[in-house]
């Protein structure tokens, strides 16, 4: 499968999916640790791709949403933000508040 | 010219009335998956980002530095505030 189409299909097919270095157990990365965590907190299930493992999704994913690093967070397949914002809207509760209404 | 300088120089296009970077490369040399290029915190305050949301604040941030991100830049974190936002602390 051409790399876009499987990102597409990840995103499309998963309410909450968080591109991420390394996994929610052996986060690899600080920003990605921390943004896991967050979304952990909220209670819900989420998905996970982590981009270390699959190199062709670290080099395009860029190019889906037009987001420069990771990781990246997406709620019923829109972009959301990376570490930063979802930290700012755990912190404020607005991130629990979406995802409780995809979950 | 430093990275922080470059990083000021590209966000002067957005009239900012505060930036203070801070260079926390340190705390993250080597780590997976890193092939180079600092961590940056930046402290941006501007009436650009007056009525935008957090992504698109962002957004513009990444758009100023574009040219910076992959070579120079590994990771920005940013905070972006108007100026009625912003609380010095």
């Amino acid at each position: 499968m051409e790399v876009m189409e499987k990102i597409k299909q990840a995103i499309e097919s998963n309410p909450v999916i968080l591109f991420m270095k390394g996994t929610p157990e052996f986060p690899q990365c600080g920003f990605s640790s921390r943004a896991s965590q967050a979304i952990s907190a909220c209670g819900a299930e989420f998905a996970y791709v982590n981009v270390l493992a699959e190199p062709d999704v670290r080099e395009n994913l860029h190019r889906y949403a037009d987001w420069p690093t990771f990781p990246q967070l997406y709620i019923n397949g829109e972009l959301v933000g990376g570490c930063d914002i979802i930290m700012e809207m755990y912190e404020n509760g607005d991130l629990k508040k979406m995802i409780d209404e995809v979950s | 010219m430093s990275t922080i300088d470059e990083i000021k120089t590209a966000l002067q296009s957005l009239s900012p009335e505060l930036i203070d970077i801070e260079d926390d490369s340190d705390k993250h040399a080597g780590h997976a998956g890193n092939t180079g290029g600092g961590h940056y915190n930046l402290l941006i305050v501007s009436e650009a980002f007056s009525g935008l949301t957090l992504i698109k604040r962002h957004r513009l941030v990444f758009e100023q530095v574009e040219p910076l991100m992959k070579s120079k830049i590994h990771a920005l974190s940013i905070q972006a505030k108007t100026p009625s936002e912003y609380q010095p602390q």
